[in-house]
C-alpha cells in the first residue's frame, strides 16, 4: 500500500471527541470540540456516562433505606448529599435538632470541603504539571480519610448522616486526633505554598486563563468558588445558613481576577478557612453536653408528613440542593438533585471555551472543578 | 523567588520517610490467614460477623437491607439445637456484591447479634462466593476471628427512639 | 428589596398570592383556571423576567413532578437572589396529556440544560429550544419517559435483560418487588413501640 493513502488529512474545523477516557477530563464525561487547528471553536458536553438513575430509585426506597444510596451522587464530597437530604426531612417534618448533632455535621462538611479541596490542587497539579502537588495532596486527603473512618466507620461514603442527626457520637478522643491533624495539614499547606506559588510555570499556565466577570458568572448560573473568584462574597453558608454556620465566625473568601489562577487560590484559602472553621467547631463540641440525634422514630421505616422543601448547601462545587417532595408516605414521593455542574458543563464550559487553545482545555475544565456525577446523577 | 527553578524544593522530600504504610511481604501467597496489612478504626465497618447463639432469626436485617442484599435462609433445626440458638431457624446470607455495608443491618438487629469487623480485605478463588457470604457459618468461621469494631450500642440503636427536647432558656450560666 | 417588597410587587404586578413556607424561601404558583395556555405562558415569562429584574440574578434549576393522580405536571423553576437573599421557586402546572410549554432560555441562559433533562424525563416539550429535544444523559431510550410515575423500572428490566454485565438481575426482581411492599405499622414499631 503506497504511504500516500495512509496520511490522514483534516480538513478544518474538524470534530474532536475529547473523552471520556482522557486524564484531562475529571470524570466520566465527553466533550465534542470542533477545532480550527489548535482553536476551540465550538463545544458541546456528551453527559450519560455515569448515569445511575437516583432520582428514580429514590422514589421507591424508604427514607431511612436513601442515607446510603445518596453519598453516591458526587464522588468527591459525598456528605453535602447526606446533609442536604437529611436536612430537607427535618424541615418538612418540622423536626429540631440537638445543637451537638448540628456540630458534628458541620465538623463532617468542613471536613469534607478539605478532602474535596485536596483533590482538586491534586487534579490541577496534575494539569500543569506539577506533580508533587498531586501526589502530596492526595497523599495529605488520606490523613482526613483516617478520621473519617474513626469518626463514621468508612472512608468515602460515610453514610453517616440519619434524618434527626447522626449515627454516633463522637468517640473519645478523635477531637484531639482531629486537632492533631489540622495542625499537621498548616504544615504541609506552606509547603504547597511554596512549591507552587514559586513555580514559574503554574503562574504562566493559570494567570489569565478563561476570565470571567460576576455578571457573566452569574448570567451563566455559576456558584460556589468561581462565582467567589469573580469578587463577589457569595456563599451560601454566610447567606443561607444552614448546619451550624449562623454560630461560626468567617470571613468569605474571594478572588478579584475570576481566572483560573483565581479559582485556584480561592480554594487554597478556602482550605484555611475550613481549618480555621473546625477549630472553632472543636471549641464548641467540647462545651456541648446535648445528644447527637433528635430520633422522634422507631424501627424499619418511618413516615414523613406531606409537603415539600428545598435544602442547597455550599459545596466545593457549587450549589448543591435537594428539592424534596413527600406524600406522607415511606418514600419520597420525588427527590430532585441540583447537581453544580450541570450549569458549569452545560452553560459555562460550552460558551468559555471558545476562542481557547486546544491545550489549555483540560485545565479550563480543572479549573471549574467539573464533576460529572451531580450532572449524570 | 519566582521561577522555573523553584519547585525543585520539593527534592527535599526525597529524604523523608514516606507516610505510605508497607505490606508486609509475608501477605500475599496465603489465604485465609493472609493477615491485616493496616488496622480498621474502632469503627470501620467491614465484613458483617452474626453471633447465631444471639441470632433470634426475626429478619429485620433483611427487611431494611437497602440493596436487598440480605436474604433469610434456612438452617437445620438440628445445628442451632447443638449450639443452643433461640427463636426461627433462619439466618442472614449476605450478598457481597450487592451490600454496601452501611450498617442499617447492624442498627435494627434487635438482639445485637449482628456486628460488622474490622476486616476489609477477602479474596476467593471462585467469583459466585460474594453472593453467599453466611456470616456466623462454619464457613465463613475465620471472620469471627476479627475485632467487633461496629456493633449497636444505645447510641446507634434504630429501634430505639429518642426524642430529644429542647430545654427552654435558662436565665443564667446555661446555653449561649 | 427586602423580602416583604418582593411579595408585595409580585402581588401587585401579577395579582398572585406568593407564600413563605421557610425562612429565605418564596413560593408562587401561577393558576391554572380562568385563563388561557397563551396568557398563562405570558405571564410566566413576564414573572420570571420581572423577578430577574428586582434581583434574581441566579437561575438555580428547572425541575418537573409527575402528579399523576390530578393529571398534571408542575414545572418548578428556582430562582436564587444574592442581595436578598431568597429563593422564589415559580410553579406552572402542565397537562399531563399534552406536556407542550414555552421556553425560558431566552431570559435564563441556564435553562438550556435544565430543559433538555426535564424533556428527557418526563417527556415535555420546550418550544423554542432546540436543544432541549436533543438526548442527554440517556442513550437510545425506546420507552416512555423514566421519571414519569407510571414508568415500571421492573418491567423495563424485564423487557429489557441486562447483556454483558456476567451478572443477572432478574432473580433480584421478586426480591425488588417484595421489598416495595410498603412496611406495616407492626413492623416499623409503630410510633412510640420501643421494642429491642
Amino acid at each position: 500500500m503506497p504511504i500516500r493513502e495512509l496520511v490522514v488529512t483534516y480538513d478544518f474545523p474538524t470534530d474532536l471527541h475529547l473523552g471520556p477516557q482522557h486524564p484531562g477530563i475529571h470524570g466520566n464525561f465527553a466533550y465534542i470540540l470542533k477545532v480550527d487547528g489548535e482553536k476551540i471553536i465550538e463545544a458541546k458536553i456528551v453527559p450519560g456516562y455515569l448515569h445511575r438513575a437516583f432520582e428514580k430509585l429514590m422514589e421507591r426506597r424508604t427514607w431511612i433505606n436513601n442515607i446510603a444510596l445518596i453519598p453516591r451522587v458526587c464522588v468527591p464530597e459525598p456528605d453535602v448529599n447526606e446533609y442536604a437530604f437529611n436536612a430537607a426531612i427535618e424541615r418538612i417534618a418540622g423536626w429540631e435538632i440537638p445543637p451537638r448533632a448540628k456540630y458534628i455535621r458541620t465538623v463532617v462538611l468542613e471536613m469534607a470541603r478539605i478532602s474535596a479541596y485536596l483533590m482538586y490542587l491534586a487534579s490541577m497539579g496534575g494539569g500543569v504539571g506539577v506533580y508533587p502537588l498531586t501526589q502530596w495532596a492526595f497523599g495529605d486527603r488520606d490523613y482526613i480519610l483516617d478520621l473519617f473512618e474513626a469518626l463514621t466507620g468508612a472512608r468515602v461514603y460515610h453514610i453517616y448522616m440519619i434524618a434527626g442527626g447522626v449515627r454516633r457520637d463522637i468517640p473519645e478522643g478523635w477531637l484531639d486526633k482531629l486537632e492533631e491533624t489540622l495542625k499537621y495539614l498548616e504544615g504541609r499547606l506552606k509547603e504547597y505554598d511554596k512549591l507552587v506559588m514559586n513555580s514559574a510555570v503554574v503562574q504562566r499556565r493559570l494567570v489569565g486563563l478563561a476570565p470571567i466577570t460576576p455578571e457573566y458568572a452569574m448570567e451563566h448560573g455559576v456558584t460556589g468558588p468561581n462565582l467567589r473568584a469573580t469578587g463577589v462574597p457569595y456563599d451560601l453558608r454566610k447567606l443561607d445558613p444552614y448546619a451550624a454556620y449562623d454560630e461560626l465566625d468567617f470571613e468569605v473568601v474571594t478572588e478579584k481576577d475570576g481566572d483560573a489562577w483565581a479559582r485556584f487560590m480561592v480554594r487554597r484559602r478556602e482550605i484555611d478557612q475550613s481549618i480555621d472553621l473546625l477549630r472553632q467547631l472543636i471549641d464548641k463540641l467540647r462545651k456541648d453536653d446535648t445528644p447527637h440525634i433528635h430520633q422522634p422514630y422507631s424501627g424499619l421505616a418511618f413516615k414523613v408528613p406531606q409537603g415539600e422543601a428545598y435544602v442547597h448547601i455550599e459545596s466545593t462545587k457549587g450549589e448543591f440542593g435537594y428539592y424534596v417532595w413527600s406524600d406522607g408516605g415511606f418514600n419520597p414521593y420525588r427527590v430532585f438533585v441540583r447537581g453544580p455542574t450541570t450549569s458549569h458543563a452545560g452553560v459555562l464550559m460550552e460558551d468559555i471555551v471558545v476562542g481557547q487553545e486546544l491545550a489549555d482545555f483540560s485545565l479550563i475544565d480543572g479549573s471549574f472543578d467539573i464533576c460529572p456525577p451531580d450532572l449524570d446523577k | 523567588m519566582i521561577g522555573y527553578l523553584a519547585p525543585l524544593r520539593a527534592l527535599k522530600f526525597l529524604f523523608i520517610k514516606p507516610h505510605t504504610v508497607r505490606v508486609p511481604d509475608k501477605v500475599w501467597p496465603r489465604w485465609p490467614d493472609f493477615a491485616d496489612p493496616r488496622e480498621g478504626k474502632s469503627v470501620y465497618r467491614g465484613t458483617h460477623d452474626n453471633d447465631w447463639t444471639k441470632c433470634i432469626g426475626c429478619g429485620n436485617c433483611s427487611r431494611i437491607c437497602p440493596a436487598m442484599a440480605i436474604e433469610m435462609k434456612e438452617v437445620p433445626k438440628e445445628v442451632l439445637d447443638e449450639i443452643g440458638a433461640k427463636g426461627v431457624n433462619k439466618r442472614p446470607q449476605i450478598d457481597y456484591g450487592r451490600c454496601t455495608f452501611c450498617a442499617l443491618c447492624v442498627d435494627v438487629c434487635p438482639s445485637g447479634s449482628l456486628t460488622m469487623t474490622d476486616n476489609y480485605t477477602w479474596v476467593t478463588t471462585d467469583a459466585r462466593d460474594h453472593r453467599y457470604f453466611f456470616p456466623g457459618a462454619e464457613k465463613w468461621k475465620y471472620a469471627s476471628g476479627d475485632v467487633h469494631t461496629w456493633h449497636k450500642n444505645p447510641q446507634s440503636d434504630l429501634l430505639r427512639p429518642k426524642p430529644w427536647v429542647k430545654k427552654p432558656p435558662q436565665p443564667a450560666g446555661e446555653g449561649k | 428589596m427586602r423580602v416583604e417588597e418582593v411579595i408585595k410587587a409580585i402581588q401587585d404586578k401579577f395579582g398572585l398570592e406568593v407564600e413563605s413556607p421557610y425562612p429565605r424561601r418564596l413560593r408562587v404558583r401561577i393558576p391554572a383556571e380562568g385563563k388561557s395556555e397563551e396568557e398563562r405562558r405570558q405571564m410566566l415569562r413576564d414573572l420570571l423576567q420581572y423577578a430577574k429584574e428586582i434581583g434574581f440574578q441566579h437561575m438555580s434549576f428547572i425541575t418537573c413532578v409527575d402528579f399523576i393522580k390530578d393529571g398534571r405536571f408542575e414545572l418548578n423553576y428556582g430562582l436564587w437572589s444574592y442581595t436578598i437573599p431568597t429563593m422564589l421557586v415559580v410553579k406552572y402546572d402542565l397537562d399531563r396529556e399534552n406536556p407542550k410549554h414555552i421556553t425560558v432560555v431566552d431570559i435564563w441562559k441556564p435553562a438550556k440544560t435544565w430543559e433538555q433533562e426535564v424533556h428527557e424525563m418526563f417527556g415535555v416539550e420546550f418550544d423554542g429550544n432546540p436543544r432541549s429535544f436533543e438526548p442527554y444523559v440517556l442513550e437510545d431510550w425506546d420507552s416512555i419517559p423514566p421519571l414519569r410515575k407510571d414508568f415500571d423500572p421492573v418491567q423495563y428490566l424485564k423487557e429489557h435483560p441486562m447483556q454483558g454485565a456476567g451478572y443477572d438481575p432478574l432473580p433480584y426482581v421478586n426480591l425488588v418487588e417484595k421489598n416495595l411492599e410498603q412496611p406495616t405499622v407492626e413492623e416499623t414499631g409503630g410510633d412510640e413501640g420501643a421494642d429491642s
